[in-house]
């Protein structure tokens, strides 16, 4: 499938705008509490990682070239595993304490797949975008990881930055793309 | 701990952020820097009146006419291409004569801008219906495919036939009882999320091992392969697509009956169903269905069969193996009760999967001498044996077991056979996967 370069401009638009608003919604309500150990039983984010790896791996069916095929598949694994694992946690069916690293090993796992993308085809149509997109992927899986570690409430700021980053990056393609 | 919940406007966004995602991730970007095949005259699986005089391929970018290659096949294996002449993204190759028949065309281009290599292979028809691109002749596959097809096979069996002989036998036995078997029903989850996960992961590296002959080339190479004719052009690709979503389908039905213990069996029941369907696709990439529709639907309830057998022993196995927190007295009376029921669905699927397995026989060998002269033939022979063994161990539960437990002994009695029923149904299992990535004589 190969899609006009307009169609994919606006996707990383509106991808890059419901990413945000994805983690505003968890990440938020977090913010400015009483200090205690605290996280979000929002299903938000479980869902839109299990039905963004489903969509992933649509993507691996439908890709043009083997490579997108491989790297597409990790993806979508680590997207459904990590959102099947948090789904259960905040439906209080499975808890265990190593489940609280879920989220930061997706961001961060899902940044080096944006970065061994980038190193299969270096010369790839946005190459450098997507190899900032990986390493604010990657910087944010570690900052929550240590927020998650040390489960202190004011690191979460810390950790979102990155986050917002990556989807105010994802809005900006289509921008430098068009000027 | 302190937990937030969501407001109901949060579960009302839920939808639409979703929905957006999926579309936006379903639709994202798979164009690269490589130069990818748009189009082709003739075009992919065409029928032409004679065959033409030169094709024309055209790339969505420059390629390097030094590395440019291209070859059209006919089935006997002649390469008719002349050089190609290359201008800019546009690949123009002269053919010599050639007569009715199916065409592959192998091509490999180097883009002119980064230097990567990309291949592909199609096909077209000249007053003949094309065949799926031909193999590569003298390519052999990297990966065992035998291994690839036991793990599709694995999949159909622990997700499909144990979770619906599960929904047949233990699910009404265990309401008739008035139990509620919830380690069971967890791993009988687990179970089904491993089978339909390996059962995915097989079925993308099965397809990826089917394609790389078809493409030809260099094992490096075939990772900037185009894929797009083979999946299209093929049953390989054609099965690999759907089965694919159907695996996903059955891993969200897995996962919604982790998190909904209220609607559990119904969604274990579902997901045992689909994953029986998604067998299908196995059998419309396997050699039977070359052979017309009975001898596919043949082999698709042969398979069918087969799983719900093998499935069935194992449900009973775990059954019998991790009830242990109910009472002595409970679990003996549910497993009982489960093997009453899945005795009365062992028959009937056993004379299903010999019947449909002699008629696949009997179309796939051309003599009756074949089972000793073919390897195609001497492997059926070796799985008939297993399958016989394992009919036998049926027979005795059947006749001997069943009626003891169902006079009162205890259920301990039948794990050892049990166990040893199942061991000889994966032995004939590898085996079916064995035959099926092996040619018939013809």
């Amino acid at each position: 499938m190969i899609l006009p370069q307009i169609q994919i401009a606006r996707g990383h638009w509106l991808l890059g705008a419901l990413f945000l608003a994805i983690i505003l919604e968890e990440y938020v309500p977090l913010i400015g509490r009483d200090g205690r150990p605290t996280r979000s039983r929002s299903l938000v984010v479980p869902w839109a990682m299990m039905i963004g790896g489903v969509g992933v791996w649509v993507t691996v069916v439908v890709a043009d070239v083997v490579h997108d095929m491989l790297v597409h598949f990790l993806w979508g694994d680590i997207l459904f595993a990590a959102g099947a694992l948090e789904l259960a946690r905040r439906r209080g069916v499975y808890e265990r304490p190593w489940l609280d690293g879920v989220l930061p090993f997706t961001f961060a796992s899902c940044g080096v797949l944006f970065i061994v993308h980038v190193l299969i085809d270096p010369a790839g149509q946005g190459a450098q975008w997507h190899l900032a997109l990986g390493i604010l992927l990657i910087v944010a899986g570690v900052l929550d990881f240590i927020r998650v570690a040390r489960r202190q409430t004011f690191l979460i700021p810390l950790a979102v930055l990155p986050l917002a980053a990556f989807a105010l990056t994802l809005i900006a393609i289509p921008v430098a793309a068009a000027s | 701990m302190s937990a937030i919940r969501p407001g109901r406007r949060g579960r009302r966004a839920l939808g639409a952020m979703v929905c957006g995602l999926v579309l936006l991730l379903t639709f994202s970007a798979t164009a690269g820097a490589h130069a990818v095949l748009e189009k082709t005259s003739p075009g992919w699986g065409a029928v032409l009146a004679q065959t033409p005089r030169e094709i024309t391929l055209v790339y969505d970018e420059d390629v390097v006419a030094h590395y440019a290659r291209v070859a059209v096949v006919t089935a006997g294996g002649e390469n008719l291409a002349r050089p190609p002449h290359v201008a800019g993204s546009v690949v123009v190759v002269p053919l010599r004569p050639g007569s009715t028949g199916s065409y592959t065309v192998r091509w490999h281009m180097v883009a002119s801008d980064d230097g990567h290599v990309t291949e592909g292979a199609f096909s077209f028809g000249v007053r003949a219906t094309p065949l799926p691109p031909a193999p590569a002749r003298g390519l052999s596959v990297p990966v065992a495919p035998d291994v690839l097809a036991w793990l599709q096979f694995l999949g159909v069996v622990l997700a499909g036939g144990m979770l619906t002989v599960r929904a047949l036998a233990l699910a009404p036995a265990a309401r008739l009882l008035g139990v509620r078997a919830e380690r069971e029903a967890g791993i009988a989850i687990w179970i089904g999320v491993i089978g339909a996960v390996v059962a995915l992961h097989a079925g993308l590296l099965a397809f990826l091992v089917g394609a790389y002959p078809i493409v030809g080339g260099g094992l490096l190479n075939v990772i900037n392969t185009q894929i797009i004719p083979i999946r299209v052009g093929t049953h390989l690709g054609q099965a690999w697509t759907v089965m694919t979503f159907a695996w996903l389908g059955v891993l969200a039905l897995l996962v919604a009956a982790w998190v909904t213990p209220r609607r559990r069996e119904s969604l274990l029941a579902g997901a045992g169903l689909l994953s029986l369907g998604i067998a299908f696709g196995i059998s419309w990439a396997s050699h039977p269905a070359s052979r017309g529709t009975v001898a596919l639907l043949a082999d698709y309830a042969h398979l069918l069969a087969g799983a719900l057998w093998v499935g069935g022993v194992l449900a009973i196995a775990i059954l019998a193996g991790v009830v242990r927190p109910l009472s002595r007295p409970t679990r003996d009376a549910l497993v009982r009760a489960c093997l009453l029921r899945f005795s009365r669905l062992a028959v009937p699927i056993v004379v299903v999967l010999a019947l449909a397995g002699t008629y696949v026989a009997v179309r796939e060998l051309p003599s009756p001498s074949a089972l000793l002269t073919s390897s195609y033939g001497i492997t059926l022979l070796i799985k008939t044996l297993a399958f016989t063994g394992a009919v036998a161990l049926g027979a005795y539960h059947h006749s001997v077991v069943v009626p003891r437990i169902e006079g009162g002994a205890p259920v301990a009695t039948i794990r050892r056979t049990l166990a040893l029923e199942v061991s000889v149904l994966i032995v004939a299992l590898s085996l079916a996967a064995v035959l099926s990535q092996t040619a018939p004589p013809r």
